[in-house]
């Protein structure tokens, strides 16, 4: 399935909206997704290792599928089982696939994956026109590509949709890493509130160590929290137009979101289903390229999160709104969406199917 | 519900306590306060803060000689938080904590009592519950309520400026009067008292643009020139930091009496995190109800601005009238 896209690799917690989210990112042209890489999350590890394959079998998706870790750096796991149900599908039947997961860890996979993509993208690119080298500095806009913290722009790009586990891990084993990746993008932190705790959303509460290393790896991260994936939102009328468009992969898609729907509709405010993990998808889509229209607005700020508070622990501090500034700001924090543009691109990736 | 008896419901005026350190916008509350026919100020209070506790009680002072209410008891409070290191924000308000037009001497003295003897007196001796309005770190508040569990009956309620559910300001965090004193604030938030937080939510939005100012001076007169100039002054600072108008916090816990209409509220259960490497200070607010815990705080989340400028406008004149015909 190699194409012309930007090397990425999904790393997830599959989970119902992570299903959505790969429904979704098969049909990005944007993107060479080169691997899934799962995590301990929204169900065990097993459960969404499952999920992953069975997904990826269903859509003919030969993207390999790694399994990461099982539990977080350093606390024990806590599940979603409540949102997601305990298989991470409500139970859903989706076809058993013969597909096997790749025999490689998935820390692994992300460091030969980004080695590769910056190999590729270092050979496509004549050194005379090669990135300038500069200190990373993020800008406001997101038609500026975020050079790396070395200087270097790497060439993977990792959608992350569950708690930071893998990508911690692999940024422990392989020192050198953050040269390799272009970005992360995120779901994950809440500047208003969390939904796991008052301060905590899930996966920033799930493996808080992990986040609060992502984060000040020197990989740019855009982070989507639910300030914006709550207004990412898909009603029921929106829902019965994926449902009716009759293919298998709509279908799962529809279904799993309706169930999800059925659940979470009052964190929308009763307007529909926040799609957390799609929103990461479509946004890393959507900014891909420079200069490429997008439904969201970002802006650069310091970032961090907490991981010893009582009340706090899990939550994702930002001085986006105080009056103390960092002097380095390590995150892009998206803060706002068009959502009748995000509505119809989602339905224009569906409508491939 | 927060609690049935909330000023306006009855005739006679609301009887309260104030409690801060001033600070301009401390003084501009009381300003407010003391100009609202709903309300009977009983005495003042001072605490450490925007300044150390000597000058906000010398501050006190002026500002009480100066609107010519020096009826009101005024009583030094807390020189130091409960358990944290003292903070003081001079950057803020000034070398004096309140910097800008000159003020006259006190023409008074802070009574010998200290802030929770004051209270507790003037809570015994009220015709009714009272409500406390600290609009500094609520180390003096905190104090009464555990030096004085007989007298929690005597408190009709909290109405406090501090925190913030979205953000904070001198962390990214917390807030400065939380910051200063967390474990104060814990106590006051885990107090079972009903409480009305307007935090950065709310007094970020309760901005006075330079027309504002010019609307205060207008009313004419010393007075009015003081206040004009304190907002001025406050201007300043916010507007090198990028504001377009001076947010003015804490007479958003006064308007919580006076003119609830005016603001947008909602009821939350909400925390004082006292740990933690960057949340120390925060104020967290359960909003999507992921605990199922019973709400604690009636929050303000939003204002109506020109309502708010409008309400300072009137006390300004209110107390320029009076001062001017030499009427109490």
């Amino acid at each position: 399935m190699s194409g012309p896209g930007l090397p990425t690799i999904i790393d997830c917690d599959p989970g119902t909206d992570d299903i959505a989210a790969l429904i979704l990112a098969r049909q990005v042209q944007a993107f060479d997704v080169r691997a899934i890489t799962v995590t301990a999350g929204n169900t065990e590890l097993a459960a969404g290792l499952r999920n992953a394959l069975d997904v990826t079998g269903l859509l003919g998706w030969e993207v390999p599928v790694a399994a990461g870790a099982a539990r977080p750096l350093a606390r024990d796991l806590v599940t979603a089982a409540e949102w997601h149900g305990t298989d991470g599908k409500y139970g859903i039947d989706i076809p058993r696939s013969l597909r096997q997961a790749d025999p490689r860890p998935a820390w692994q996979v992300i460091w030969e994956e980004a080695v590769a993509a910056g190999e590729v993208r270092r050979a496509a690119v004549a050194p005379s026109e090669a990135a300038p080298r500069k200190v990373y500095a993020p800008a406001d806009s997101l038609d500026d590509e975020p050079a790396g913290p070395h200087g270097d722009v790497g060439g993977l790009d990792v959608i992350a949709v569950g708690p930071l586990t893998n990508i911690a891990t692999a940024l422990a084993a392989y020192p050198d890493l953050p040269r390799y990746l272009r970005r992360i993008v995120w779901m994950g932190g809440g500047v208003l509130a969390g939904n796991t705790t008052p301060a905590a959303e899930f996966n920033a509460y799930v493996d808080s160590e992990a986040a609060e290393r992502v984060l000040h790896s020197g990989v740019p991260v855009w982070v989507l929290p639910l300030d914006v994936t709550h207004e990412c939102y898909l009603t029921r009328a929106e829902l019965a137009e994926v449902a009716a468009l009759g293919s298998p992969a709509t279908d799962l898609w529809a279904e799993v979101i309706g169930r999800y729907l059925d659940l979470v509709e009052h964190y929308s405010g009763g307007r529909g289903a926040a799609l957390h993990d799609p929103a990461a998808v479509l946004f890393a889509a959507e900014t891909a390229a420079p200069g490429h229209p997008s439904s969201f607005t970002a802006a650069a700020c310091w970032m961090g999160v907490e991981t010893q508070g009582e009340a706090s622990r899990g939550m994702t501090v930002t001085d986006r709104y105080s009056d103390k500034k960092a002097a380095a700001p390590n995150a892009h924090l998206v803060e706002t969406v068009d959502r009748p543009a995000f509505i119809e691109h989602l339905l224009g990736l569906l409508r491939r199917y | 519900m927060i609690d049935p008896s909330t000023p306006g419901a009855g005739a006679s005026p609301v009887p309260v306590i104030l409690d801060g350190d001033p600070g301009h916008d401390d003084a501009i509350a009381w300003v407010l306060a003391l100009a609202a026919p709903t309300l009977e100020v009983l005495g003042i209070t001072t605490v450490g803060g925007n300044a150390p506790l000597e000058k906000t009680t010398y501050n006190t002072l002026r500002i009480l000689t100066l609107l010519d209410r020096t009826d009101v008891p005024v009583a030094a409070g807390a020189s130091r938080p409960l358990v944290a290191e003292p903070i003081v924000a001079p950057s803020v308000h000034g070398e004096s904590g309140l910097d800008g037009p000159e003020l006259p001497e006190p023409a008074v003295q802070a009574v010998q009592e200290t802030a929770v003897e004051l209270m507790a007196r003037l809570l015994r001796s009220a015709s009714r519950p009272v409500w406390l309005v600290p609009t500094g770190a609520l180390t003096n508040v905190a104090a009464l309520l555990l030096a004085h569990p007989e007298l929690h009956a005597r408190i009709a309620g909290i109405s406090l400026m501090g925190g913030g559910i979205q953000r904070g300001n001198w962390t990214p965090a917390a807030e400065f009067n939380i910051l200063v004193d967390p474990e104060a604030a814990k106590i006051v938030f885990e107090s079972g008292l009903p409480l009305k937080m307007a935090g950065l939510d709310v007094t970020e939005r309760a901005q006075f643009l330079p027309e504002d100012f010019e609307a205060v001076r207008a009313v004419g007169g010393p007075f009015a020139e003081v206040v004009a100039d304190w907002l001025h002054f406050f201007y300043e600072f916010h507007h090198a930091l990028g504001y377009a108008g001076a947010p003015v916090h804490d007479p958003v816990a006064v308007v919580a009496l006076i003119a609830p209409e005016i603001l947008q509220t909602q009821e939350m259960f909400v925390q004082v995190e006292t740990a933690g490497q960057y949340a120390r200070g925060a104020t967290i607010g359960d909003v999507y109800g992921s605990t199922g815990r019973a709400p604690n705080a009636e929050v303000a989340m939003g204002i109506d601005r020109e309502a708010y400028v409008e309400l300072i406008v009137t006390a300004v004149r209110r107390h320029s009238e009076r001062l001017a015909g030499g009427k109490r």
